[in-house]
């Protein structure tokens, strides 16, 4: 068997735009996401990144592009293999069972599989990553960032407060009737505005946060997989939180792996492995998830038969 | 075929602490946060005061000053960031005030020499400050205010600020 290790990924964070990970809302405002923390000062709600937002969007999903795009399944999946490769799956069979080599097969033929884990029909399969959540460099996280990181990083001196690391945004959804009303066939429809003002509270750019990876015993393959997920992540854009497609979201980051690996040879032993094992896995999907079907579907047979009854 | 993007950069111990200086306060704020809100309502409460001894009321409606203090407070604390000069000469043009009565006000000469000697981390703890308790500040100029023209004979408050004596909280 070969040889294991635990990679410690520590990962620094810095908003480029105004991060909207939200948790709620009241009336039309949006409210960030922020976790209660004791602090010598007393309990205080202090901004965070969900562990779970970051291990989806900066791992799953993108790892599961990749995945695709190498295996040429666009168009190709089932719906349970698509929710399996994005959301990691659901126990939908009534008796769940144990089978370690079935666990091991997918480890072998997925190695983004064995960091995240999954949930096949009938068995759930162990991941070996540790998902940190997001920690919000400010004087309320101080003492607890000491402790996150390795002695002599955190510098001296006063952070800013997360209450003085606050925003906020508005926008206007307007209403095309009122400014161009004038393109309409009938301009009494016209009935009261639909323009709608929206606003909440937004971390500002340039803030920034400590998290990071613990992934136990892995393969440097396994790492890769990591690695090649989170640089596809950057390359997209790196967003995280609601509203990216209104600029919100960006963030830079940086990683530092303990122990050191060089990135590009990690990446470059999973991606060699991935495409060895590509129809291997392939075939492994169809085999777990079904294969997708090729009859079409008593919907669509139907609806051609009435299109064909009516022409 | 799918092209391989490129790593995350790696963050390293000096790489991490250049990232952070931007958010280490420079300055030498050593007292609790209690201290410091206590502070810049001292600072809010005189920049009412100012702004209620100088509203024009010859030019506006008496009856409206305090709708347009708060409106004063609003634009002052929202287009001058970074410079309390600006701040406080923004929000005394917005109440109209006469030049000539300012330039001979000591209280303001005393005001802007002391908000022009905060750092722009403590400037703008102010600034947030007013802009986020805007009703609370009007409410306690309006109290320093009515006990101030009811001393009308003695000394008022603003002289009592000036002496850091800090009215009657």
């Amino acid at each position: 068997m070969a040889e294991t290790h635990m990679y410690k990924i520590t990962a620094l964070s810095e908003a480029l735009s105004p991060l909207t990970h939200n948790s709620g809302s009241e009336g039309n405002e949006t409210l960030i996401n922020r976790e209660p923390i004791v602090t010598d000062r007393g309990l205080q709600y202090v901004p965070v990144l969900s562990g779970n937002a970051i291990r989806h969007r900066f791992i799953r999903a993108t790892g599961a592009e990749d995945l695709i795009a190498r295996y040429n399944l666009s168009g190709k999946l089932t719906l349970d293999q698509l929710h399996f490769l994005f959301n990691g799956g659901s126990l939908t069979r009534g008796s769940a069972t144990e089978n370690i080599a079935r666990i091991t097969t997918f480890w072998r033929l997925f190695p983004l599989g064995r960091v995240l884990g999954g949930c096949l029909p009938d068995l759930i399969v162990p991941g070996s990553l540790l998902s940190w959540r997001g920690t919000m460099i400010c004087r309320e996280n101080s003492s607890r960032l000491r402790r996150m990181l390795p002695e002599g990083w955190m510098p001296e001196g006063r952070l800013l407060s997360c209450h003085e690391l606050a925003s906020r945004y508005q926008y206007t959804r307007m209403d095309a009737a009122r400014s161009r009303g004038d393109l309409l066939a009938d301009q009494q429809e016209v009935g009261d505005s639909g323009q709608m003002i929206y606003s909440g509270e937004a971390v500002p750019a340039g803030t920034m946060f400590v998290h990071g990876w613990v992934l136990r015993h892995a393969m440097p393959r396994d790492l890769g997989a990591l690695l090649l997920a989170l640089a596809n992540w950057q390359a997209a854009g790196g967003t995280i939180g609601g509203m990216s497609s209104r600029g919100h979201g960006r963030l830079l980051t940086m990683i530092a792996i303990d122990p050191d690996v060089d990135q590009a040879e990690t990446i470059e032993a999973y991606t060699s492995h991935a495409d060895g094992v590509q129809d291997e896995a392939i075939a492994w999907l169809g085999k777990e998830l079904g294969q997708p079907s090729t009859a079409k579907s008593k919907k669509g047979i139907k609806k051609e038969e009435a299109d064909g009854a009516t022409s | 075929m799918t092209t391989t993007p490129e790593p995350l950069a790696t963050l390293t111990c000096e790489e991490f602490r250049r990232r952070l200086a931007g958010l280490v306060v420079d300055d030498d704020i050593t007292t609790l946060d209690a201290d410091v809100l206590a502070e810049q309502r001292n600072m809010a409460m005189q920049i009412g005061l100012l702004l209620a001894r100088h509203y024009n009321r010859d030019m506006l409606d008496r009856m409206k000053i305090w709708q347009r203090l708060e409106s004063a407070l609003r634009v002052g604390v929202s287009q001058a960031q970074g410079d309390a000069a600006a701040m406080l000469s923004t929000m005394l043009e917005h109440v109209k005030a006469e030049a000539s009565r300012v330039s001979g006000d000591p209280h303001f000469q005393a005001l802007l020499t002391r908000l022009c000697k905060l750092s722009n981390h403590q400037l703008e703890g102010l600034r947030r400050y007013i802009g986020q308790t805007i009703y609370a500040v009007i409410v306690f100029t309006r109290q320093a205010w009515e006990q101030e023209t009811s001393r009308r004979n003695g000394p008022t408050l603003l002289d009592d600020l000036d002496a850091g004596k800090g009215g009657d909280e």
